[in-house]
C-alpha cells in the first residue's frame, strides 16, 4: 500500500453508479489536481489509461482498420499488470459486440488477418460464427441478453447493459475500499463512464442547465426588480 | 554462548516496545494519510477522522506495559523465556498496529461517504484491537510465571 494512494483515494468523492449519478462528483480539473499526488511512474500509467479511454471514444467516421491500428499502438502501453486486468474485459465486450453487429448486418465472417476487432478472442469468434452466441456463453454469459437488445434495436438499453457489465467488472477487479494503484485507475475508469452517461443523458443535462440558469437569475433577480 | 543468550533476553525485554512502536508508526501514518485525504474532500467532522487515525497507537502502550513487566534481573534460565514472550508479543503488536492502520484508513474512507456507517465501519479495527489485547494480557500472565516475575 504505497503512501500516495491512501491520501489520494481518501480524497476522492464517492462515485455513484452511473445510472444514479445526477452530476459528476468531481470535475476533471480537480481530479487531475488530485492525481498530482501520485508518483511520476504511477502518473504515467494513469496517462496510459486515459489513452485507452480516449481510444474507446473513436469518432463514428473512423474505420475498423483505423481502430485496430490505434489499438495496436496502445496495446504495448496497456499490457501492464496494473492495467490489463481492468481493460481486458471492456476490450472483449467490444470485440464480441463488433461480431454481433457484423453478423446482424449480414456481413461475412471476418477473414484471417482482417482488421475487424481487437483482443484475445479475435481469432476464435470467426471459428464459431454460425452459433448464435459463438459458443462463448460459458465465458461471457451476458451474450444472449446483449444479442436480444441488439436484435430488438434497443440501443439505450444495450448501452446501459454493457456499461453496467463493465462497471461491475471494474468494481470486482479493484474494490473501492482498497488502497492501490488499481483502485485509482478503476476510479478514473468509472469517472469516465459517469461522465459519458451524463453527457448522453440529455434530459438530465437539460435539467442541470435549467437549475444553473435559475440559480443565476434568482441571485440577480432582485437587482433588476 | 552465554552473552548471546543474555542478549536474546535483552532483545525480548525491549521487543514489545520497539516492535509495537514500529507498528503504531506505520498504522497511524497510513490512517493519518487517509484522514488527510478525507479532510480535503469533506466540509466538517475532521476531529473524528484524526481520532480514528490515532487508534493504532494503543499497541505501543501495550508494548510499554509488557516491557516493564519483563524488565527484571535476568539470568541464563530466564533469558530464553523473556525472549520468546517479548519477541512474539512484539510481533503480534506490530502486525496488529499495521493492519489496524489499514482498517482505520478504510473506515475513514467509508465514513467520508456514508457518515451513518461510521460506527460499524470501525468494527474491523476493533476486532484487530481485540487480538492485540489477547496477546498483551497473556504476555503479562506468562511473564509472571517466569522466575523473578512474582508468579
Amino acid at each position: 500500500m504505497p503512501h500516495a494512494y491512501v491520501t489520494l483515494i481518501a480524497s476522492l468523492p464517492h462515485l455513484p453508479h452511473f445510472t444514479r449519478a445526477e452530476r459528476l462528483p468531481i470535475s476533471r480539473k480537480r481530479l487531475r489536481e488530485r492525481l498530482g499526488m501520485l508518483h511520476p511512474e504511477d502518473f504515467e500509467l494513469v496517462q496510459r489509461a486515459s489513452q485507452f479511454l480516449a481510444w474507446q471514444r473513436q469518432p463514428v467516421a473512423r474505420s475498423d482498420a483505423d481502430m485496430v491500428a490505434a489499438y495496436r499502438k496502445l496495446h504495448v502501453l496497456i499490457e501492464h499488470p496494473s492495467l490489463w486486468p481492468l481493460f481486458e474485459f471492456p476490450i472483449n465486450v467490444r470485440t464480441v459486440m463488433a461480431a454481433l453487429r457484423r453478423r446482424q448486418r449480414g456481413l461475412p465472417r471476418p477473414q484471417r488477418g482482417e482488421p475487424w476487432a481487437v483482443g484475445p478472442w479475435v481469432d476464435r469468434l470467426p471459428r464459431h460464427w454460425e452459433h448464435p452466441d459463438f459458443h462463448l456463453t460459458a465465458v461471457f454469459p451476458w451474450i444472449p441478453q446483449a444479442r436480444e437488445y441488439l436484435t430488438a434495436g434497443a440501443a439505450l438499453e444495450l448501452e446501459r447493459f454493457l456499461m453496467d457489465l463493465i462497471w461491475q467488472h471494474v468494481e470486482r477487479v479493484a474494490p473501492g475500499y482498497e488502497f492501490s494503484l488499481q483502485t485509482v485507475l478503476a476510479y478514473i475508469f468509472k469517472w469516465d463512464m459517469v461522465q459519458l452517461w451524463l453527457a448522453r443523458n440529455a434530459a438530465a443535462a437539460s435539467q442541470r442547465f435549467e437549475e444553473l440558469v435559475t440559480g443565476v437569475l434568482h441571485d440577480f433577480g432582485p437587482i433588476f426588480a | 554462548m552465554e552473552p548471546f543468550i543474555l542478549g536474546l533476553g535483552w532483545l525480548g525485554v525491549f521487543s514489545p516496545l520497539a516492535l509495537g512502536a514500529v507498528g503504531s508508526i506505520i498504522g497511524c501514518a497510513r490512517a493519518g494519510q487517509a484522514a488527510c485525504g478525507a479532510i480535503l474532500e469533506t466540509e466538517g467532522g475532521y476531529g473524528r477522522y484524526i481520532g480514528v487515525s490515532a487508534m493504532p497507537s494503543s499497541q505501543v502502550i501495550y508494548g510499554i506495559v509488557v516491557m516493564l513487566s519483563l524488565n527484571r534481573l535476568f539470568s541464563l534460565e530466564t533469558a530464553p523465556g523473556l525472549f520468546a514472550i517479548g519477541f512474539l508479543v512484539g510481533l503480534a503488536l506490530m502486525f496488529g498496529a499495521v493492519y489496524q492502520g489499514y482498517c482505520c484508513a478504510s473506515a475513514i474512507t467509508v465514513a467520508k461517504t456514508k457518515s451513518e456507517a461510521f460506527g460499524i465501519s470501525l468494527a474491523p479495527a476493533a476486532i484487530v484491537e481485540g487480538f492485540c489485547v489477547f496477546a498483551f494480557v497473556f504476555a503479562l500472565v506468562l511473564a509472571r510465571s517466569l522466575p523473578g516475575g512474582g508468579g
